[in-house]
């Protein structure tokens, strides 16, 4: 990268230090690309890394098989080949309550059965305070719930068991990779956290609590059988064993809710390591494409002596190589650090907001790939880009030396003088202006590229803004319309849900079936959850993605529109068989209707429907609609006390939850938004500044026939803003296909994110890179009012 | 002073511009540069100056301090009556957007404009545009070039994109016409054509005329004829113009 003429390296000092705010705005751009890869880059890697360790030193389960009797399923598991260790204990859902201070809530809660002693090589804990092992009578808290109720070791609680109410006390705090995001199913991924609590509880303690046996079984893979490509065809083997053994349900690792919800997270920070440095590098690119080439061209009568006088062409063509290659290096260098930093912040932020206890980090702080691939980008980026201007140096004649004009710029008539005869009258200062936009085609075509670039990065993060607050606003306002859900330990029965209704701020109340299901069509069946509801309820939207409202059917049912992603093909008016997991029934049942739902994917019924195919199972929880200005929390205290009642969740305290998860992710977008800005500024500075250096002359000889700078700068910005607008209508288009293709990643059966933008906020964008555009123009324009034009109106053509 | 024969120049008429004791120096200590040292001198309508001297000696420097578009560092400069001491560059541009024109030795037409649209622009952004195509046709016209209105300055040869700077420079109807080596890039014929139309500006229609060259042969057709030296006047002779297309070089 050294040129080796020592007046050469001068010449390149000096034309960098001449012209340093375009030298800057290239590295700028390079650094933000840069930092943005090993930010993202490091980031991912640090937590999965993280997470694998976790897992490791967990021995995060690979399967997860839940059955009447696991233990014979656990022999034949652990002879098959690949397997490691299985694991069979309790887990079961029953009701906790927790006092904490003067206030006592009642939450769902999960006990998970756990040695007394010792740890076990399958999902095992990392324990964070008092005890590793619970003994009987007591505890270990999950530590969200210890987190959300202020629990520590030596604190009471009690849990609703088979054998009665069971009062515990708190023997440690601990943590489980299972529970890192304590979502209890997939169906239930985003719940308050003061709304389930996990426990783990002595072995015996479970079953008796539980009134069961061991329900389910683990099975932990070898490392070596986990990464081999054949591990798909091991659990395919030891699922289908669960399945014949009469399993009542089988879960992969990657199925398990908290290890699906993070993993995704990881996976939106492996594609942003790749995505967004494109943007950023791309845009690099471009602008030292038009940079140098415009160098080129004005030093071609140079270029041309110095080749008249025997220069090499290598030389040439490494000095021209070394302006970009520089600016890659410098951007690169300044930015690895700088990414690496902001990783380690990204990745502390991230591991703290779900709670990843700080003995299973494995943040590095410099990764020597992130280093090497973060370097390399930047000097490819820019040196690709410098690679044709400097081939285009060493094809320069000597004869170049002779001439006292450059080769004029591409003139003519635009294509819509030719189309628009009465065109030719317009004022000339029009032409000058449109006309200046084809002088240079391919710098326009930059230019105007390095636009859309920006917009795309604007409007995919805009787009991903809107959409979230869309689904929020549509999820907890049309579609799940209850104020508050109690759920009981028994059936529901009339007089209770008359008790709700009459809790002074309650509007109406309802009972309602939430069961779990798992529906067939065809080959594919999907575990999901049934909810009835009265024909009429008002506890529940149903609508379609337009808005309209759907009316629940009384011959049929329901399945939410994200459902056909897992059973293909499946359509309205097909059939399907829904197999009742509590009962083991089976019905068949009409798709009536696929609403819209943002977050979940249910099969919905009406409550006579459901009693006339399957009677046995009944509501088991109360959902109610408070009046405008009731007191919520004086509510759910009413009916928290009521008898039978196990749990009462408020719908706010969800939609507070869900805001919560999506609030990291705000602030990178937040980010996103200003980076776009900043790259916009960046290409636009860089080309609009070649455009006016160019030009000079004329602008100069203008100056000198009295036009004004007012009336100069006029038509030097209306050049840029109509470059710029060439660049916003395919930025818009491609900026809506970005977002939608970022919104698909983070989409899956539970998530349905549909680009939600709105046509205001699309003008927002295109208005916000316009203004950027006219804000890059000031340095040009200020370059333009302290010309000396005297000079540069005696200047050769260059 | 002796007018010459068929001279535009109007004895009695007031000066276009003057010049009193006008110094410029670039730099400072040792490499300050004395451009201009005192220099005085009175510009009449009507006139061909053509001002000698050779490269280094100050007449760019004076035609630019003349048109305002470079400060003196001393001395007064007065065009039409108009001091340009103490004008901020937007009152300057408008005084040259008023009195003076420019033209330069490598024509600085806009590329992509016509040459019709190279004339009208600068008497759009300028002037009100109240008959602008008539003028700009009458000042192809003038300039024997009415016929390549349509053409772009990469269709045109030197002499011709030349003769299409000077339309532009009189279409504005300065009173002032400041010429840079305005025959520097043209062959011998050209150059006369040229030179006949600046000589035509004089006579014809009243404007003093300024021609800075290094080109002695030039000075045939001047009214007076200012040598530089160093900065300074060194010599003014006023004599009988001859005819432009009589110059050789």
């Amino acid at each position: 990268m050294v040129t080796t003429h020592p007046t050469l390296r001068r010449k390149l000092r000096r034309d960098i230090r001449r012209s340093w705010p375009l030298f800057t705005a290239l590295v700028v751009t390079v650094f933000l690309g840069v930092t943005l890869y090993a930010a993202a880059n490091n980031a991912y890697k640090n937590l999965q890394a993280s997470y694998d360790h976790a897992f490791d030193v967990q021995g995060f389960p690979d399967l997860f098989v839940s059955m009447a009797d696991p233990n014979g399923y656990a022999r034949w598991a652990r002879q098959q080949p690949g397997v490691q260790d299985v694991r069979t204990r309790v887990q079961a859902d029953l009701p906790f309550t927790v006092t904490s201070g003067s206030a006592t809530t009642k939450l769902l809660g999960r006990i998970v059965g756990y040695p007394a002693s010792g740890k076990p090589s399958v999902a095992s804990l990392t324990p964070l305070s008092g005890a590793s092992n619970p003994s009987k009578g007591e505890v270990l808290v999950e530590q969200h719930m210890a987190d959300a109720f202020g629990l520590s070791p030596g604190d009471g609680l009690s849990i609703s068991t088979a054998i009665g109410n069971v009062p515990v006390t708190v023997a440690g705090i601990a943590s489980s990779a299972e529970y890192l995001w304590p979502a209890p199913s997939r169906q239930e991924e985003v719940v308050p956290y003061d709304s389930f609590g996990v426990l783990f509880v002595d072995e015996q303690d479970a079953r008796a609590w539980s009134g069961a046996g061991d329900n389910q079984a683990l099975v932990l893979l070898s490392d070596g059988t986990r990464d081999d490509s054949a591990s798909e065809s091991v659990l395919s083997d030891l699922s289908d064993g669960a399945i014949s053994r009469g399993a009542s349900n089988v879960m992969t690792r990657q199925q398990q809710p908290s290890n699906s919800v993070l993993q995704e997270d990881i996976d939106g920070f492996r594609q942003m390591a790749v995505a967004f440095p494109i943007l950023f590098l791309s845009a690099a690119a471009l602008s030292m494409y038009v940079l140098l080439t415009r160098r080129v061209v004005s030093e071609r009568q140079i270029i041309g002596t110095l080749r008249a006088s025997g220069v090499k062409g290598s030389a040439l063509w490494w000095h021209y190589m070394s302006y970009g290659l520089w600016a890659g290096v410098i951007g690169a260098v300044l930015g690895v650090p700088l990414g690496m930093l902001l990783a380690a912040w990204m990745s502390s932020a991230y591991v703290r907001v779900i709670g990843l206890p700080s003995q299973l980090e494995q943040f590095a702080w410099l990764r020597p790939e992130t280093l090497m691939v973060g370097l390399v980008f930047g000097v490819v980026a820019t040196g690709v880009a410098a690679f044709f201007p400097a081939r285009r140096a060493i094809r320069i004649a000597p004869a170049e030396a002779m001439r006292a004009e450059s080769p004029n710029p591409k003139t003519g008539r635009s294509p819509l003088e030719r189309i628009v005869p009465w065109a030719g009258r317009l004022p000339s200062r029009w032409w000058m202006v449109l006309r200046s936009i084809g002088r240079n085609g391919r710098r326009t075509l930059f230019t105007a590229t390095g636009i859309a670039l920006a917009l795309i990065l604007v409007l995919a993060s805009v787009g991903l803004l809107q959409t979230m607050r869309h689904i929020v606003a549509v999820q907890f306002d049309q579609v799940a319309t209850a104020d508050l859900q109690a759920l009981y330990s028994q059936p529901v029965t009339s007089t209770q849900v008359q008790r709700v209704r009459n809790v002074p701020g309650v509007d109406t109340a309802e009972a309602v079936v939430d069961t779990p299901v798992s529906v067939a069509y065809g080959d594919a069946v999907y575990a999901t959850q049934l909810s009835a509801f009265d024909a009429t309820t008002r506890m529940h939207g149903f609508i379609t993605q337009s808005g309209s409202p759907m009316a629940l059917p009384n011959d049929g049912v329901f399945v939410d529109e994200s459902m056909t992603a897992q059973l293909p093909g499946l359509q309205v008016g097909d059939t399907v068989a829904i197999t009742f997991t509590d009962t083991g029934d089976s019905v068949e049942a009409v798709v009536r209707g696929m609403p819209f739902e943002p977050i979940g994917a249910f099969v919905y019924a009406s409550k006579a429907w459901l009693h006339k195919h399957v009677p046995q199972v009944g509501p088991g929880s109360v959902q109610a609609t408070l009046r405008s200005g009731a007191d919520a929390e004086a509510v759910r205290s009413k009916v928290t006390g009521f008898p039978g009642v196990e749990a009462v969740v408020e719908t706010s305290a969800l939609q507070t939850t869900f805001n919560q998860f999506t609030g990291l992710f705000n602030v990178f977008i937040g980010a996103m938004l200003a980076l776009g800005g900043a790259m916009a500024f960046a290409i636009i500075f860089t080309t609009m500044s070649v455009n006016i250096v160019e030009r000079e002359r004329e602008l100069a000889t203008l100056r000198a026939a009295g036009v004004r700078f007012r009336t100069l700068a006029g038509l030097v910005g209306s050049e840029n803003v109509v470059t710029a607008a060439l660049g916003v209508v395919p930025g818009l288009a491609l900026g809506v296909l970005a977002a939608q293709g970022l919104l698909r990643t983070y989409s899956n059966d539970q998530f349905t994110l549909p680009l939600y933008v709105s046509g205001w906020s699309l003008l927002l964008a295109a208005a916000v890179i316009m203004l950027v555009a006219l804000v890059s123009q000031i340095p040009g324009l200020r370059a333009i009012r302290r010309m000396d034009i005297a000079t540069v109106v005696r200047e050769r053509s260059g | 002073m002796a007018v010459g024969r068929d001279s535009g120049m109007d004895v009695d008429a007031l000066p276009v511009a003057s010049l009193r004791d006008v110094t410029k120096t670039y730099g400072q200590g040792d490499a300050c540069v004395h451009a201009l040292k005192k220099v005085t001198l009175d510009l009449y309508p009507g006139e061909v100056i053509v001002v000698l001297g050779p490269s280094g000696s100050g007449k760019t420097t004076l035609l630019n301090v003349t048109g305002g578009i470079e400060p003196v560092t001393s001395g007064e400069v007065e065009v039409c009556g108009q001091s340009l001491a103490n004008k901020k560059p937007e009152e300057l541009a408008t005084l040259r957007r008023k009195h003076v024109a420019f033209i330069f030795q490598f024509f600085n037409l806009i590329q992509t404009l016509t040459a019709a649209e190279n004339v009208s622009l600068i008497a759009e952004l300028t002037q009100k545009s109240a008959g602008l195509h008539e003028r700009v046709e009458e000042a192809l016209s003038g300039v024997g070039l009415l016929e390549r209105a349509a053409h772009f300055p990469a269709q045109m040869s030197g002499g011709q994109q030349q003769r299409v700077a000077i339309a532009r420079a009189l279409v504005t109807g300065p009173d002032l016409l400041l010429c840079d080596e305005p025959t520097g890039a043209l062959d011998l014929d050209t150059g006369r054509h040229v030179l006949a139309l600046l000589q035509a500006a004089a006579r014809e229609q009243g404007r003093c005329v300024v021609i800075v060259t290094h080109n002695s042969g030039i000075a045939t057709m001047a009214d007076r004829v200012v040598r530089f030296h160093e900065g300074s006047i060194a010599q003014v002779v006023q004599q009988e113009a001859g005819e432009a297309r009589d110059v050789t070089w």
